[in-house]
């Protein structure tokens, strides 16, 4: 018994070892990872802002022809796009991607 | 000499068409591109594993690492609930990315700078990841638009905006792949008639292009892993409300 825990000690320990030494790598491999996530952000990114304010512009182009106000709502919907882009976006660089509502912010890690 | 936006161009191979309910349909050369991805996708996968060696070789490795890639995104976007998902992400996956790869074969079509077909995709998608959160949620899902403990008064600002915010997805998602493959292969066309027209200083263009082609190799693999890194993203909202 007592011979079999002083074994499992110098295993443990040689371990230790071996992981400390390993741990670099480790930590180069996570940068690898965040460098090719940032990669795929900056190429999302510019498309956002637009394609929201388009989604606006539409959604409200369709509401004024139902209902013949125009440009109530094209005017109206038109701001809400851009609010949603930025929301997008803001969404996008706080890591929460798309998620909607405010209790992402605890869903991540 | 044609232009550089002729290689979009679809044309039908069949000059007969089937007529479907009253509407005429062509096997087009993008017809001919889609079903030579499916083709190549299989024969991949399947030729790839077929020894199904405890070490693999050097096929059999090419398909476990894209397998592993598509695994791991969704383990780590999604978690073990997303297992189920995985034929559906993985086949997306392999489809956009030999369909972009396709692309960069010589006299080859790129049926993904189509805003039709990547939109096609996209909806798809959208209304699958949306009809799996009204399966699991139910009415819960307009939580998503309306969170709990937000101020009655900017209920009427914030519905709309969330409402766009989700309309986004599937159009950046279609808009994203689609720009990114008619730019990319338009650049590679102009360069390439710079090459012929400008005589000796054509060198120039034919350096450029030489890097411009590996550099469309690798938007063709980053799209495709975008758009399934997007599509996990989206399923693991709709599986994970909150």
């Amino acid at each position: 018994m007592e011979k079999n825990s002083q074994d499992n000690q110098d295993k443990f320990a040689a371990l230790k070892e071996k992981l400390k030494k390993l741990q670099p790598q480790k930590n180069a491999r996570n940068f690898y990872d965040d460098d090719r996530k940032m990669l795929g952000i900056a190429a999302r990114i510019g498309l956002e802002i637009v394609i929201a304010l388009v989604v606006g512009v539409g959604i409200g182009y369709f509401l004024d022809k139902l209902f013949s106000t125009k440009p109530i709502f094209l005017l109206l919907f038109a701001l809400f796009g851009i609010a949603a882009g930025v929301l997008n976006i803001y969404r996008l660089v706080k890591g929460n991607e798309y998620g909607s509502g405010y209790k992402n912010d605890d869903k991540k890690d | 000499m044609s232009g550089p936006l002729h290689q979009f161009e679809v044309k039908p191979l069949i000059n007969t068409p089937m007529t479907i309910g009253g509407y005429d349909f062509y096997f087009t050369n993008s017809s001919l591109f889609m079903v030579l991805a499916v083709l190549v996708s299989v024969l991949f996968v399947r030729f790839g594993m077929r020894s199904k060696s405890l070490i693999p070789g050097r096929m059999q490795s090419m398909v476990e690492l894209t397998h592993d890639m598509v695994a791991n995104l969704m383990k780590e976007n999604i978690g073990d609930e997303g297992k189920k998902y995985f034929p559906f992400i993985f086949t997306l996956f392999i489809f956009v990315l030999f369909g972009n790869l396709l692309g960069m074969v010589p006299y080859g079509f790129t049926f993904t700078s189509h805003i039709i077909v990547t939109f096609a995709l996209a909806f798809f998608i959208f209304v699958t990841v949306t009809i799996i959160a009204f399966v699991k949620h139910g009415t819960h899902f307009f939580r998503f638009f309306l969170p709990e403990g937000i101020p009655f008064y900017i209920i009427p600002i914030f519905v709309p905006i969330e409402i766009i915010s989700y309309f986004t997805r599937p159009i950046s998602l279609s808009v994203r792949l689609f720009a990114n493959m008619l730019a990319g292969h338009t650049l590679i066309k102009v360069m390439a008639i710079f090459t012929i027209s400008m005589g000796a200083l054509g060198i120039l263009p034919l350096l450029f292009n030489t890097l411009m082609i590996g550099f469309e190799i690798f938007v063709a693999v980053l799209q495709a892993y975008i758009f399934t890194l997007l599509s996990c993203l989206y399923l693991n909202d709709a599986v994970h409300m909150h």
